[in-house]
C-alpha cells in the first residue's frame, strides 16, 4: 500500500490549508490593479450584445404594427390574410426573442447562488444558440408571405397560386434539410456546425447542453 | 456636493481594496481550483477582482461577506472554465507554479499539494465547488446559501463526496 493510500480525509484539510498558505506567500499579485480596466472591457463587450438586442426588439415592433395594419385591411383576401398573420407571427417571435436575451443578460447577477447563475446561464446559451436561430431559418418559408404583404402593399396584386405552392414546397423542404443536415453536423461534432455554433452564443449549443446536463446531474444527485 | 460623489467613490474604493487584500486568499484559493496554468490562474484572479468590484456597490452589508464573496469568485471561476474546452476543462496543470507550490513542503502538510491538484481536477466543476467550501471548513449552511441548495442536501452531498474521496484516495477499500 503506497503511502497516499493511507492518508485520511484530514490529510486533505491539511493539505488545503497548506495551500492556501503558500498562495498567500506567493502571489504579490496586485487584485485591485487592474479591475476597473477589466469592467469597463466588460461592459465594451456587452454593448454590442444590448444594442443589437434592442435594435432588433424596434424593428420587431415596427414590422408588428405594420403586419397587423396590413392583415386588417385584408380581411377579405385569403392570401393577404394569411400572409399578413404569419409576417405578424413571426414579428411579434422577433420580439419576445429580443426581450427574452435582453432579460436574460441583463439580469445576470454573480452574487446569487452558484446553481441558479450556472442554470441561467446555460438557459442563456442555449436560447441563443438552439431558439433565436430558428427566426432565420423560418425565411425557407416565411420569403414567400413577405413577399406577397410587399407585392400587395405597392402594387395590390397577388403571387400567382402556382409559383405560391411550388415554393411552398421548396421551403419546407429546404428547411426540413437544413435542420436535419445541421442536426447531423452537430450529432458528428463537425467543425462547421460549432463554427455557426459559436458565431450564435460565443461558446455553442453543446457546451450549453452539457452544462445544462452537469447541472441536473449535480441536483439529482 | 460635488465634492461628495468623488470623496464616496474614492472611500468606496479603499474599502474595496482592503477588503481584497484581506480576503484575496480567497480569490486565490478559487483561482488555482479552476485555472490550467500559471498565466491561466492570474487571469482567473483578476476577473474574480473585476466582478467584485462590479458587484460591490450592490453589497448588503447584513449579509455575510464570505458567502457574497464565494458565490461571485465560484460563478466566475465556473463561467472561466465552461469557456474552455471539456478537454482543458478536465486538463490536469502540472506547470512549473504548481512544482513552486509544491516545493518546500513537509509531511505535516498531509497530501502532497501536486496530488491534491489532480484530486480537484477530477471533479466537475459543481462538485469541485462543494469540495473547495468542504476543504475551506465552511459550515453547511454557508455552503447551502452560496451553492444554492438546502442544508439537508449540502450535508447529503458532503457524505457522498466524502465518500468519492475515499474512493479515490484508496480506491483498493472501495
Amino acid at each position: 500500500m503506497t503511502a497516499e493510500l493511507e492518508l485520511e480525509l484530514d490529510d486533505l484539510r491539511r493539505s488545503w490549508q497548506a495551500l492556501e498558505r503558500k498562495l498567500e506567500a506567493q502571489h504579490a499579485l496586485n487584485l485591485e490593479l487592474a479591475t476597473e480596466t477589466r469592467v469597463d472591457k466588460a461592459k465594451a463587450r456587452l454593448r454590442p450584445v444590448l444594442i443589437g438586442q434592442a435594435l432588433q426588439a424596434a424593428v420587431g415592433i415596427a414590422c408588428t404594427v405594420f403586419f397587423a395594419r396590413f392583415w386588417l385591411a385584408h380581411l377579405d383576401e385569403p392570401a393577404a390574410l394569411v400572409s399578413g398573420l404569419l409576417m405578424h407571427a413571426w414579428s411579434v417571435a422577433l420580439v419576445v426573442s429580443a426581450v427574452t436575451e435582453l432579460l436574460l443578460v441583463v439580469r445576470i447577477n454573480y452574487a446569487q447562488p452558484v446553481l441558479v447563475i450556472q442554470k441561467y446561464l446555460g438557459v442563456l446559451q442555449y436560447w441563443r444558440t438552439r431558439m433565436a436561430p430558428l427566426l432565420g431559418l423560418a425565411f425557407w418559408v416565411l420569403w414567400l408571405p413577405l413577399v406577397e404583404v410587399l407585392l400587395k402593399y405597392f402594387t395590390g396584386a397577388d403571387i400567382a397560386g402556382w409559383f405560391l405552392w411550388a415554393n411552398v414546397a421548396v421551403g419546407v423542404v429546404g428547411l426540413a434539410g437544413t435542420l436535419w443536415g445541421f442536426r447531423q453536423l452537430r450529432r458528428r461534432g463537425h467543425r462547421f456546425a460549432d463554427a455557426i455554433d459559436a458565431d450564435n452564443a460565443g461558446c455553442g449549443v453543446r457546451s450549453a447542453q452539457a452544462l445544462l446536463a452537469d447541472i441536473r446531474r449535480f441536483e439529482a444527485e | 456636493m460635488e465634492i461628495a460623489a468623488p470623496m464616496k467613490d474614492a472611500a468606496s474604493r479603499a474599502e474595496f481594496a482592503d477588503l481584497l487584500q484581506r480576503h484575496r486568499g480567497l480569490v486565490f484559493k478559487v483561482a488555482h481550483s479552476y485555472s490550467r496554468d500559471a498565466d491561466d490562474r492570474a487571469d482567473l484572479a483578476q476577473e474574480i477582482a473585476a466582478q467584485l468590484w462590479r458587484a460591490w456597490p450592490s453589497y448588503d452589508p447584513v449579509r455575510p461577506l464570505a458567502t457574497w464573496m464565494y458565490r461571485i469568485a465560484l460563478n466566475v471561476a465556473i463561467s472561466h472554465l465552461r469557456g474552455r474546452s471539456r478537454h482543458d476543462a478536465h486538463h490536469v496543470p502540472l506547470d512549473e507554479d504548481h512544482h513552486a507550490v509544491e516545493s518546500g513542503q513537509g509531511a505535516e502538510d498531509g497530501l502532497p499539494l501536486r496530488a491534491l491538484q489532480r484530486l480537484i481536477a477530477g471533479f466537475d466543476p459543481l462538485n469541485r465547488a462543494l469540495l473547495l467550501l468542504y476543504l475551506d471548513a465552511r459550515s453547511h449552511r454557508e455552503i447551502a446559501e452560496i451553492l444554492g441548495l438546502t442544508e439537508t442536501n449540502v450535508a447529503t452531498r458532503i457524505g457522498r463526496l466524502k465518500q468519492r474521496l475515499r474512493e479515490r484516495l484508496c480506491p483498493e477499500e472501495g
